[in-house]
C-alpha cells in the first residue's frame, strides 16, 4: 500500500515537472473591463475534468470559486458515436484598483497531463457609483455558491439596498428554476415588516437566465413597491414556500442490471414537496437630514402642491373651505395634512382627506387632497397665510418647499335666520374672549412716583401735628365766634334797653320844633322817634323797617291788634301831615300826646313778654 | 447771603439729581427687560430698592422680571409688596393670580369671621396715603359740622351742622382704622413669602425638632415669633410651626 502511494507520487510530481505546453482547449475567459470593486466571474473552460491551479494573482483578490459544473453530451451521427464533455471552473474576483491587470495561465491536471489556459489581460476602471449593486452581486455570487446547484431557489430582489424613509423602492420575489416545478399551494405575500407595501402585478411570463452558466427558467411571483416606515436596518426575514420538485428514483437495487440500464429514461420520476426559503435582505433605512422645514408632513418623493380656496366672498355662519392638493410620485398615502394658520374666531372643522393612488412604472403616484371646512363666524376681511409644504426629495437628497399665495376672503354680514329660528346676532351665543395663551402682564414702562420705603404719613409728626392745628383752630374758632357772637347780643341788649330814652330825646326835639310852630319839622321828627324806637326795640336796621314787617313782628311778640291800630294811626298821621296843606294838619299837641302814650305803652307790652 | 443762596443751590441741585438716579435706573431696567435680559432688569430695579424707594409699579416690574427669570416665589414676594403699596394695582393683582398657579402648595384658607373679611377688603379699597387723608379731611368735616352745630343761627343749619358731624365721626374711624392698619403692617410687616424651593417645617426652633411638613416656594405665611435664626410660621389653614428665617422674606 504504501509503495502504490510513493508510485503515484512519483507519477504526480513527474507529470508536474514535465509540464505539456500544449493547448489541450482550455480557455480563461473574464471581462474585458471592469469597475473597481465590482465583482466578476473568471472562468475557465474544457473539455475534460481536471484540477485548476489558479496562478498567483496580487492585484485581484479571491472571493470565491471554484464553482465547478460539467456536462455531457452524446450524439449519434450515421451510426458514428460523438461524446462531447464540457467542464467549467468559475471564480469570482474583485480588483480594488484600476488599471490594466493580467490574470497569468492558470494550469489545469488532467490526470498526469498539465494544461495551461491562456492569459486573460482584464482593464479595471474608475470609481464605481452605486454601492448597491455592488452588494448586490455579492448577495448574488453567495447566493450561487449555495443555490445555483440547488433545482429551484427563491430570491428576494429589492431595487435598492440604501433608501430613506419613505424612498420607494420596489422588492421582487423571483424564483429561479431549472425543473419542471411549481407550488404546492398557493402562495402568501410575503410580509415585508417594517414597511408600507403596494402590490403591483407580477410577470406573467417566465424568461430565461442564465444563473452560473446553468440556464434557468424564471419568472417574478410577487412584486411590490416598498416604503420604508422606520429608520435603521430592516430585515426583511426570510420567506418559506413550498415547491413540488421532481426527483428520479433510481428503480432500486444494485444488481446485476443497474449497468446497462442505468439511464434517466427509466428511472421513475417523482415531484416531492420541498421547502425552499429566501435568504434574509437587509435594507439600510436612512433617516431624513435633521434640518427638518417647517411645512413638512412626511412626504417623501417628487411631489408639488397647489392650494385653492373655494371662495372669496361668503356670508356669515356659511361654510368655506381651502383644498391643498399634493400630488406626485412619493409616499402619497402617508403624507399628513400641512399646517394651515387660519384666522382666529373661525370655527374649523376636521380636515378631511381623501386619496387616490395609482401605480405607473414601479412607481407609486397620485394625489391626496385636504380639504380643510371652516364656518365663519363674524364679519370682517380676512386672511389666511400662504400654505406651505415641504417635502423630502431622495433624488437630490434635500428638502424642497413649495408655498401658495395668501388668500383673502370677505365675510358679509347676514340676516338670515339659522336653524334654531333665531336670528344670528355676534355675541348672541355667549361666547366668551377666548384666550389663546395666557402669560402675566407686561411692565410698566412710566416712571412712578418713588416715595421712600418704610416711611408713611403715620410715622411722621407732621401728619399728627396737622390734627393738632386743626383742633388748635377749632378752639380759637369757638373762643372767637362765642364773644363775637357775646358782643352782638350785648350790643342788641343796650340799644334796646336805651330805646325809650332815645325816643324821648327825639320827641324833645319834635316839641321844641312845636313850640316853635314849625309843624312840619315836628311831624318828621315824630316819625323819626317812631321809626328809631321800633330798631331799636325789635333789633332791626331802620333801613330795612316797613310798617308791615313791624306790624309782623310785634305781633309775635304779643303786643295787642289794639296797640298796633295806634301805631300805624299815628305814622300814618304824621307822613300825611308833613306834606299837607296847614289846614288839614292833625293837631300837633294831640299827636305828641299820643305818640309819647304809644311810646309808653309798647315799651311796656314788649318788654313785659 | 451770597453764601446762603449758594448752599440753597447746591441742595436743590442734590435733591434734583437724587431724583434722577432712580429715574434712569428705571428707563435702563425696562430696557433690559424689553431686551429679555430678565436677571439684569431685576439687578437694576434691586438697586432702586436698595436706595430706599418703592413704588407700587417698581415692585410690579420686579414680580415680573422675577418670573421671567424663571423665581416665581419672588415674583410672588414682589407683587405682594406691589399690592401692598397700591390695593388697588389691578395689573399685580393679576398677575399674582397667574402666577400663583404654578405654585406647589395649594393651601385652603380656614374660613375667617365675616366681619374681618369684610373690614379687609373695606381697608385694601384705598392705599395708605389715600386713608391718611381722607381721615384727615374728615376730621375736618367733624370740626366743622360741629362749629355748625354750635353757632348756627337757625335750627336746619344746627341740624345739618350735626349730622355731618355725626357722618364724619363714622367715615374718619374707617379711614383712620384703615390708615393705622396699613401703617403697622409696613412698620411692623407680619405676612411673608417662602422663597427657598421647599423648607421642612420644625416643630420647635431647631434643627433637631421634628418635622412637621414641607412648604414650597412661592407659599404666603403669616410669622409671629423669633428665635435666633428661627422664625415661627402659620399658614392660612392655621398649622404653626418653625422654620430658618432666611428661607423666607417679609412683604
Amino acid at each position: 500500500m504504501r509503495y502504490y502511494k510513493v508510485i503515484l507520487t512519483f507519477l504526480v510530481l513527474l507529470g508536474t515537472v514535465h509540464l505539456n505546453a500544449r493547448n489541450s482547449g482550455f480557455t480563461a475567459s473574464a471581462p474585458a473591463t471592469v469597475k473597481t470593486g465590482q465583482q466578476f466571474q473568471y472562468k475557465i473552460e474544457g473539455s475534460q475534468q481536471g484540477e485548476v491551479i489558479l496562478p498567483q494573482v496580487k492585484d485581484f483578490e479571491l472571493l470565491g470559486g471554484p464553482f465547478t459544473s460539467f456536462s455531457s453530451s452524446t450524439q449519434w451521427v450515421n451510426g458514428k458515436m460523438t461524446a462531447k464533455t464540457t467542464a467549467s471552473y468559475i471564480y469570482i474576483l474583485r480588483c480594488n484598483k484600476p488599471g490594466t491587470f493580467t490574470i497569468p495561465p492558470a494550469k489545469v491536471k488532467v490526470k498526469k497531463e498539465t494544461f495551461e489556459t491562456n492569459s486573460v489581460s482584464i482593464q479595471v476602471v474608475g470609481e464605481q457609483v452605486s454601492g448597491t449593486t455592488g452588494s448586490n452581486e455579492t448577495q448574488t455570487g453567495q447566493q450561487v455558491q449555495s443555490e445555483s446547484d440547488q433545482p429551484v431557489f427563491l430570491r428576494i430582489l429589492p431595487s435598492k439596498r440604501e433608501v430613506y424613509i419613505g424612498e420607494q423602492l420596489v422588492s421582487e420575489l423571483k424564483v429561479y428554476t431549472s425543473v419542471n416545478t411549481q407550488p404546492t399551494s398557493g402562495m402568501k405575500e410575503v410580509p415585508y415588516e417594517g414597511f408600507y407595501k403596494h402590490t403591483l402585478d407580477a410577470d406573467q411570463n417566465s424568461s430565461r437566465e442564465n444563473i452560473n452558466g446553468k440556464p434557468h427558467v424564471t419568472q417574478v411571483l410577487q412584486r411590490h413597491i416598498l416604503i420604508p416606515q422606520k429608520a435603521g436596518k430592516i430585515v426583511i426575514e426570510p420567506y418559506e414556500s413550498e415547491w413540488a420538485i421532481p426527483q428520479r428514483v433510481s428503480r432500486g437495487g444494485s444488481g446485476f442490471f443497474d449497468d446497462p440500464f442505468n439511464d434517466p429514461f427509466f428511472d421513475r420520476v417523482r415531484n416531492v414537496p420541498v421547502k425552499i426559503a429566501t435568504k434574509p435582505v437587509t435594507i439600510n433605512v436612512k433617516s431624513l437630514p435633521e434640518n427638518l422645514p417647517a411645512g413638512f408632513t412626511g412626504g417623501v418623493g417628487d411631489l408639488t402642491m397647489t392650494a385653492t380656496l373655494n371662495t372669496e366672498k361668503v356670508k356669515v355662519n356659511d361654510a368655506l373651505s381651502l383644498v391643498v392638493k399634493i400630488s406626485g410620485t412619493g409616499n402619497i398615502a402617508l403624507i399628513g395634512a400641512p399646517e394651515i394658520s387660519f384666522p382666529p374666531d373661525h370655527d374649523v372643522y376636521e380636515t378631511i382627506k381623501s386619496t387616490s393612488i395609482s401605480t405607473r412604472g414601479n412607481k407609486v403616484s397620485g394625489t391626496v387632497t385636504f380639504e380643510y371646512p371652516l364656518v365663519a363666524r363674524h364679519a370682517g376681511n380676512y386672511r389666511i397665510a400662504p400654505v406651505k409644504f415641504s417635502w423630502f426629495d431622495p433624488s437630490s437628497e434635500t428638502y424642497k418647499t413649495i408655498a401658495s399665495s395668501e388668500f383673502n376672503f370677505k365675510v358679509e354680514k347676514t340676516d338670515s335666520i339659522d336653524a334654531q329660528g333665531q336670528i344670528y346676532m355676534p355675541g348672541s351665543r355667549g361666547e366668551e374672549v377666548r384666550n389663546i395663551g395666557t402669560d402675566i402682564l407686561d411692565i410698566k414702562r412710566s416712571v412712578p412716583v418713588f416715595s421712600t420705603a418704610g416711611v408713611t404719613p403715620l410715622s411722621g409728626y407732621m401728619y399728627w401735628l396737622a390734627y393738632l392745628m386743626m383742633a388748635l383752630l377749632f378752639i380759637l374758632a369757638i373762643i372767637l365766634l362765642r364773644t363775637y357772637f357775646r358782643q352782638k347780643a350785648d350790643a342788641r341788649l343796650t340799644r334796646n334797653r336805651k330805646a325809650s330814652k332815645m325816643a324821648r330825646g327825639r320827641l324833645k326835639i319834635a316839641d321844641r320844633a312845636r313850640k316853635e310852630g314849625n309843624s312840619e319839622k315836628f311831624f318828621e321828627e315824630t316819625e323819626k322817634a317812631v321809626w328809631g324806637y321800633l330798631a331799636d326795640k325789635l333789633s332791626i336796621e331802620v333801613s330795612s323797617l316797613s310798617l308791615e314787617k313791624v306790624s309782623e313782628i310785634i305781633k309775635t311778640a304779643g303786643v295787642s291788634g289794639e296797640l298796633q291800630e295806634e301805631l300805624q294811626k299815628i305814622i300814618e298821621e304824621c307822613e300825611f301831615s308833613r306834606y299837607a296843606p296847614s289846614t288839614q294838619k292833625a293837631d300837633v299837641d294831640v299827636l305828641y300826646n299820643q305818640t309819647i302814650e304809644l311810646i309808653r305803652k309798647l315799651e311796656q307790652n314788649i318788654r313785659s313778654k | 447771603m451770597r453764601k446762603a443762596s449758594i448752599i440753597f443751590i447746591l441742595f436743590v441741585a442734590h435733591s434734583l439729581f437724587a431724583g434722577d438716579v432712580p429715574d434712569s435706573l428705571y428707563n435702563e431696567a425696562g430696557e433690559a427687560y424689553a431686551a429679555g435680559k430678565f436677571e439684569q432688569a431685576l439687578d437694576l430695579y434691586r438697586e432702586i430698592e436698595e436706595m430706599g424707594y418703592e413704588a407700587a409699579d417698581l415692585y410690579y416690574n420686579m414680580g415680573n422680571a422675577s418670573f421671567r427669570s424663571n423665581r416665581p416665589g419672588y415674583a410672588i414676594l414682589y407683587y405682594n409688596k406691589a399690592l401692598k403699596i397700591n390695593p388697588r394695582h389691578t395689573e399685580a393683582r393679576s398677575n399674582l393670580d397667574y402666577v400663583s398657579l404654578f405654585r406647589e402648595d395649594q393651601l385652603e384658607n380656614v374660613p375667617e369671621f365675616f366681619l374681618k373679611s369684610w373690614f379687609r377688603s373695606l381697608f385694601s379699597m384705598l392705599p395708605l396715603k389715600a386713608w391718611s387723608y381722607l381721615a384727615l379731611t374728615f376730621f375736618l368735616f367733624i370740626l366743622a359740622g360741629i362749629l355748625f352745630y354750635i353757632f348756627g343761627s337757625h335750627l336746619s343749619l344746627k341740624k345739618t351742622g350735626f349730622a355731618i358731624a355725626l357722618v364724619s365721626i363714622l367715615f374718619f374711624t374707617i379711614s383712620i382704622a384703615a390708615a393705622v392698619n396699613h401703617h403697622r403692617k409696613i412698620i411692623h410687616p407680619r405676612r411673608a413669602i417662602i422663597l427657598t424651593p421647599s423648607v421642612v417645617v420644625k416643630s420647635s426652633p431647631s434643627s433637631s425638632g421634628t418635622d412637621l411638613f414641607i412648604l414650597h416656594e412661592g407659599t404666603g405665611v403669616n410669622t409671629d415669633e423669633h428665635v435666633g435664626e428661627w422664625v415661627e410660621i402659620r399658614i392660612s389653614d392655621g398649622r404653626v410651626g418653625w422654620i430658618p428665617s432666611e428661607s423666607l422674606e417679609v412683604i
